[in-house]
């Protein structure tokens, strides 16, 4: 067993160096090289996050922006999950898959679409005006408003699906004791809600977090947050020292927040391991079940019918996605081939990691679990600048820093939690004691990872494989600092072409990058329909 | 305290008949036991006089009170029921003081009466030293006071206990037994107690119900 535990520290020390060349390096190089001028040690680069009010400003915008989305955020997911676990609602099946949408679309399309819908042509605007001569637009789209509006809306899937899982697993035994000694209002709210809310909580923090470091948002609706100003620092004026002062900020709330999100986890589970936990029923609700699905038809509506149905109606005829194709094609070819590398990259990276977190019980994996899930917290604009202050030099590095490599490793840095996460799950469901018989018959470690392991692993890896992929695809915030000159991806070529104003062609472009992402992932939930469907029916 | 009449009470689950044409009369303030192995519906019973269930025919009287029949359901938190459930499904996410005061709050009780009573039942209990512990925090014997603690809360006339003893060891059995015993003598709470242990059955109680297959076959007077 000597060999094997040998096996399992090399797999460590090579994660953690992949993991630091990846992902800390960056950050910590571009923080390192900020404090260091031409004489030394200098915090020059910082004297104005304190003196200047254009930082307060920053500061004040960016945890606005991002309290009041993670609190829309939970105001929406919260009662969904509800609604859709614990009621019989009418076709909760067909609203489950539909309402986690606006989660898996990047969030700029659908700031293109609202701009659409609610900018001062828009669809909505246009036709006020003409019904009830409203000269106004319903709602001034751009600045604070608009951007919580938008990031809410794509962001609420997040606190549902952890509501949802958390709604699952409260125990019916401690619902019933309630309905018998204070019956079934205070119950809802003080059982049955009160035990789903610190997930919901981290939810919201996970939101919080992700709202902070969006960029395609609220530079497309015009809101100076810390993103923006890291990006129009470089962008428009190559001012590298400034955009850094503003990214360190940025990114220390980021961590903070982080940090909240793991201590809300790990305050209390209430998850019941008794033998004789039983899923809780579901509500009948009565007639209130039509106000419900109302409810949810009119999120549906408003989170993914109507941008989805404005871009269409936008792109027009056949003809917007042929020169959609004509236009772009280039761009189509590099994020697929891009993204299909990086994916790859991530499957094969997460390994290791995943394999330490799932198998051993030591202090160290349960560190680097945690480590595995800060590259989550560097937002892609931060990172990007760290990639471009760590590779732009010349040698080996310009030669990475001039070529797509730099934007795979800008995936693989911003992707690794998702895929070590899905590979520890699925890991975490292979019995240990399969390897340990491959142990006993004298199978080297190698030998058994790849012969009982991998063979187990396969759903789990496809999975993550289809997930990370289509992240990579929708990826805007670091591709736009690091894509290198005459290597443009979908997502930036499309952020570009909006900058110069919506056109029938734009639309189609952004119809066919929600089709690159949704039909990976159709066709990815088909399979596992059908995998534990065929289960069922053998058991 | 009440007597509870049980008449011609029929509960199907999907294709399972859990409990058949079932009628039984409980006296009042005596300590009756359900018997009957695993399946017996023995626990449905119990669920249905509380109020958890609904049977799909007869009716159920508490004293003077129909509660369950054929238009008739009083919902379980105005049965002034206490039950001791199996595995005791104390609230995970509350502390000791916090589920007698969360009980209290739910029937209206005053806030002065409140603290008056929590301090009441924790004393009885012996359990004021642990009063700001979660469940996770306690030994199996706490737990099981806690559970008698938030089922006597609301003073209940009746008191249903389901298989009480089933997860404890030896020495907490007897304690726990003598602690039931108590109870129904010194506050003559009519006990409706389950369990598919022959012996305790007629250790515990005044009569013993035998069930069979949703059926009851008969009642025993035990010497006790």
């Amino acid at each position: 067993m000597i060999s094997s535990a040998r096996t399992a520290r090399w797999t460590l020390i090579i994660g953690v160096i992949l993991f630091g060349v990846l992902v800390l390096a960056p950050v910590v190089w571009m923080f390192a090289s900020s404090v260091s001028g031409d004489q030394g040690l200098s915090l020059q680069a910082y004297r104005q996050l304190l003196t200047s009010a254009r930082q307060w400003g920053l500061l004040r915008n960016s945890l606005l922006m991002a309290g009041a989305t993670s609190a829309a955020a939970i105001a929406l997911g919260l009662p969904l999950a509800f609604l859709l676990i614990r009621t019989q609602l009418p076709l909760s099946r067909f609203f489950l898959p539909l309402l986690i949408t606006p989660a898996v679309v990047p969030s700029y399309v659908f700031a293109m679409a609202w701009i659409h819908l609610l900018g001062k042509r828009g669809f909505i605007t246009v036709y006020m005006e003409r019904l009830v001569g409203l000269r106004e637009p319903v709602l001034n789209l751009y600045g604070m408003p608009g951007t919580v509006l938008v990031l809410s809306l794509s962001y609420f899937p997040i606190v549902m699906l952890i509501t949802c899982m958390a709604l699952k697993a409260v125990d019916a035994r401690h619902e019933e004791a309630g309905m018998l000694y204070v019956g079934w209002k205070r119950t809802l709210f003080g059982i049955t809600l009160k035990q789903a809310l610190p997930a919901s909580l981290a939810g919201g923090v996970l939101v919080f977090v992700l709202s902070l470091a969006n960029f395609g948002v609220p530079s497309l609706l015009g809101l100076h947050v810390y993103t923006v100003e890291i990006y129009s620092k470089f962008n428009a004026f190559y001012d590298v020292p400034g955009a850094t002062a503003s990214a360190f900020p940025l990114l220390m709330l980021c961590l903070l927040a982080l940090l909240a999100y793991r201590l809300c986890l790990r305050r209390r589970s209430y998850v019941s391991l008794s033998t004789h936990a039983r899923r809780a029923g579901l509500m009948a609700l009565g007639a209130w079940r039509w106000i419900g699905f109302a409810v949810c038809c009119l999120i549906a509506v408003v989170a993914v019918i109507l941008p989805v149905g404005i871009l269409l109606r936008q792109a027009g005829g056949l003809s917007s996605y042929i020169k959609a194709f004509q236009s772009a094609g280039d761009e189509m070819a590099n994020s697929l081939l891009t993204g299909a590398l990086a994916a790859t990259a991530l499957t094969l990276l997460g390994f290791p990691v995943a394999y330490l977190v799932a198998r051993s019980r030591s202090r160290a994996s349960a560190a680097f679990d945690f480590l595995a899930f800060v590259p989550f917290a560097v937002p892609g604009t931060v990172l990007g600048l760290g990639l471009i202050r760590l590779w732009n030099r010349p040698g080996a590095f310009g030669l990475v820093y001039g070529s797509a490599a730099i934007l795979i490793l800008a995936y693989a840095a911003r992707f690794f939690p998702i895929s070590e996460k899905g590979l520890a799950l699925g890991l975490e469901r292979i019995d240990s004691r399969l390897e340990e018989a491959a142990a006993v018959s004298g199978v080297s470690w190698f030998t058994s990872v790849g012969k009982v392991v991998l063979p187990l692993l396969w759903p789990a890896a496809a999975a993550v494989w289809i997930l990370t992929f289509v992240f990579c695809l929708g990826e805007l915030s670091a591709s736009v600092l690091v894509s290198p000159p005459g290597f443009t991806t979908l997502p930036v070529r499309l952020f570009t072409l909006m900058h110069y104003g919506m056109n029938q062609v734009v639309a189609a472009l952004a119809i066919i990058l929600v089709l690159f992402i949704l039909v990976p992932l159709l066709l990815l939930s088909l399979v596992m329909l059908r995998r534990s469907g065929g289960r069922r029916a053998a058991y | 305290m009440p007597r509870i009449r049980f008449s011609k009470i029929s509960k199907r689950f999907r294709d399972i008949l859990a409990v058949r044409d079932f009628s039984l009369e409980i006296i009042e303030g005596e300590m009756l036991a359900l018997l009957g192995p695993s399946g017996s519906g023995k626990t449905t019973l119990l669920r249905l006089l509380a109020g958890l269930e609904r049977p799909d025919s007869g009716s159920i009287w508490i004293g003077d009170r129909l509660v369950t029949g054929p238009a008739t359901f009083v919902p379980p938190q105005e049965r002034k029921i206490g039950m001791i459930f199996q595995d005791l499904a104390l609230w995970p996410h509350m502390t000791v003081r916090g589920h007698l005061d969360f009980v209290l709050k739910g029937n209206k009780f005053p806030r002065e009466e409140r603290k008056t009573r929590i301090a009441d039942l924790l004393g009885t209990m012996d359990l004021a030293d642990r009063a700001k512990a979660y469940p996770y925090e306690l030994s199996g014997g706490q737990k099981q006071r806690v559970a008698i603690a938030r089922a006597l809360a609301i003073n209940p006339e009746i008191l249903l206990l389901d298989e009480p003893l089933a997860s404890l060891d030896q020495d907490l059995q007897v304690r726990m037994t003598d602690e039931i015993v108590r109870l129904n003598k010194q506050l003559r709470i009519t006990t409706l107690y389950v369990t598919h242990d022959r012996e305790e059955a007629f250790r515990v109680a005044d009569r013993v119900a035998l069930i069979q297959s949703g059926t009851l076959e008969r009642v025993v007077e035990t010497s006790a």
